[in-house]
C-alpha cells in the first residue's frame, strides 16, 4: 500500500507540522491506520489523503492544547502576481533556517514543506490544505516578509 | 553557506528519517491490516478455502524457496532501480557543478558517509559534472551526474550509506561479487556496494531493445 519512500515522506511532513520526531511518528501511525480502515477511492490519492488525515489529527490535538491558531485572512493588499515563486529568490543558510523553523507557525512550516519538498504550486497547496487560494497567498506574503525580516535580524545579530 | 530557501528546506527535512525498525514495524502493521478485512467478511466456506489456499501456498513456497532468490531482495532492488530512473528522467538542476570530488565532499556535509569514486565507474573524475542532495528509499543520498563516455548525455549515480536492514543484502564488489542489474522504464541500472557505500547507476548506453 505504501512504499518505504512514501512513509519517509509522510514522516517528514509530520516533522514539518510538529517539529518533533516522536509526535510525527505517532501522527503517521494514526493516519496510516485510519487509511487502512477507510482507504481513499483512488490509490493515486493515497499520499494526499494520508496527509489530510495527519493534518486534521494534528489540528485536533493542537486545538485541544490551544496551540494551532485559527487562520484569518489579512487585510493587507494581495497583488495578483503573488505566488509561491515569490519565495524563490530567498537565500538562507542552514543555521538561519534552523533558528527560524521553530519560530514559524505550523501552517507556515506546512506551506514551506509542500512548496519546497513536494514542489507544489500555490493552487496545489490550496487544494491540499482545503483553503481558499487567497488565504495561501496571504500566508505566503506574510511568510516572505517574516523570513526576510528574521533572516536579516539573525545576520545582523538583531532581534531573533 | 547560503542556498535557495527551497533547497535549504529540502535538506533540512531530509535529515528526518524513520528508523529501519519503525519502518519495518509500520510495514508489518500495514500488511496485517490489509489482510484482516477479507477474513472478517469471509463466510465459513470462504474462510476454509482461504486457509487451504494459505496452507498450500506456504507448502509450495517452502518447496520452492531454496531454488529462488529471496523475494524481498528482488523487490528492493527493483524499488531502488525505479527510484533512480525516476529521478534520472526528472533531471532536476544540480546544486553544485564541479568535476572535483573534493569540492563535492566539501558540499555534501549532511551525509553520513564519504563520497568516493568507484572501481566500477571508468574515468570517474573526468566524467563528473556535479551533484545534488536526494534520497534513496528514504535514506539521505547524493545524486551525482556523470557524462557518458560516448555521447553528450549523462548518467545518474546515487551514493548513500549502505544499511543492510533497509536495502537488504546487495553484492559487495570488495568481495568479488558482481553488481546487480535491474531495468526500469527501459533504462539499465547497476547496483552494488563498495567500501560500505551503496552505489546505483544508470547505464544509458544500453536500452531494453538491445
Amino acid at each position: 500500500m505504501y512504499s518505504n519512500e512514501q512513509l519517509q515522506q509522510l514522516f517528514r511532513y509530520g516533522c514539518a507540522l510538529t517539529t518533533n520526531e516522536q509526535q510525527a511518528q505517532d501522527l503517521l501511525q494514526d493516519a496510516v491506520e485510519s487509511c487502512l480502515r477507510q482507504p481513499p477511492n483512488k490509490q493515486a490519492a493515497l499520499m494526499s489523503y494520508t496527509r489530510t488525515i495527519m493534518r486534521n489529527r494534528f489540528i485536533d490535538a493542537a486545538r485541544h492544547q490551544q496551540r494551532f491558531p485559527q487562520d484569518t485572512i489579512d487585510d493587507e493588499q494581495i497583488t495578483l502576481d503573488m505566488d509561491v515563486r515569490m519565495l524563490e529568490d530567498i537565500v538562507i543558510d542552514e543555521n538561519e533556517l534552523d533558528s527560524l523553523w521553530a519560530l514559524l507557525e505550523p501552517l507556515e512550516r506546512e506551506i514551506l514543506f509542500l512548496w519546497a519538498v513536494e514542489e507544489y504550486s500555490t493552487a496545489e497547496i490550496a487544494i491540499q490544505l482545503d483553503m481558499p487560494r487567497g488565504t495561501i497567498l496571504s500566508r505566503l506574503h506574510r511568510l516572505r516578509k517574516r523570513l526576510q525580516d528574521q533572516a536579516s535580524g539573525i545576520s545582523t545579530g538583531g532581534r531573533v | 553557506m547560503k542556498k535557495p530557501l527551497n533547497q535549504a528546506v529540502k535538506t533540512k527535512m531530509s535529515q528526518h528519517t524513520l528508523s529501519a525498525k519503525h519502518l519495518s514495524e509500520l510495514q508489518q502493521r500495514i500488511q496485517t491490516s490489509e489482510v484482516r478485512p477479507a477474513v472478517n467478511h469471509a463466510s465459513r466456506f470462504k474462510l476454509a478455502g482461504l486457509l487451504a489456499a494459505v496452507f498450500f501456498t506456504a507448502l509450495f513456497t517452502a518447496m520452492l524457496l531454496p531454488h529462488m532468490d529471496a523475494p524481498e531482495k528482488q523487490s528492493m532492488v527493483q524499488l531502488i532501480a525505479n527510484e533512480v530512473v525516476k529521478n534520472h528522467l526528472n533531471l532536476k538542476p544540480l546544486e553544485v557543478h564541479t568535476n572535483d570530488i573534493d569540492s563535492l565532499i566539501h558540499y555534501f556535509t549532511q551525509l553520513d558517509f564519504l563520497l568516493r569514486p568507484s572501481r566500477e565507474v571508468n574515468d570517474f573524475k573526468d566524467r563528473l559534472m556535479g551533484g545534488r542532495y536526494c534520497s534513496l528509499q528514504g535514506i539521505t543520498a547524493a545524486q551525482l551526474r556523470l557524462k557518458t563516455q560516448t555521447s553528450s548525455k549523462a548518467n545518474t549515480l546515487y551514493q548513500t550509506e549502505y544499511r543492510k536492514a533497509v536495502f537488504g543484502p546487495l553484492p559487495d564488489i570488495d568481495r568479488n561479487q558482481k553488481p546487480l542489474v535491474a531495468w526500469a522504464k527501459g533504462i539499465k541500472v547497476r547496483i552494488w556496494v563498495e567500501k560500505g557505500v551503496l552505489f546505483a547507476m544508470t547505464d544509458i548506453s544500453q536500452t531494453n531493445d538491445k
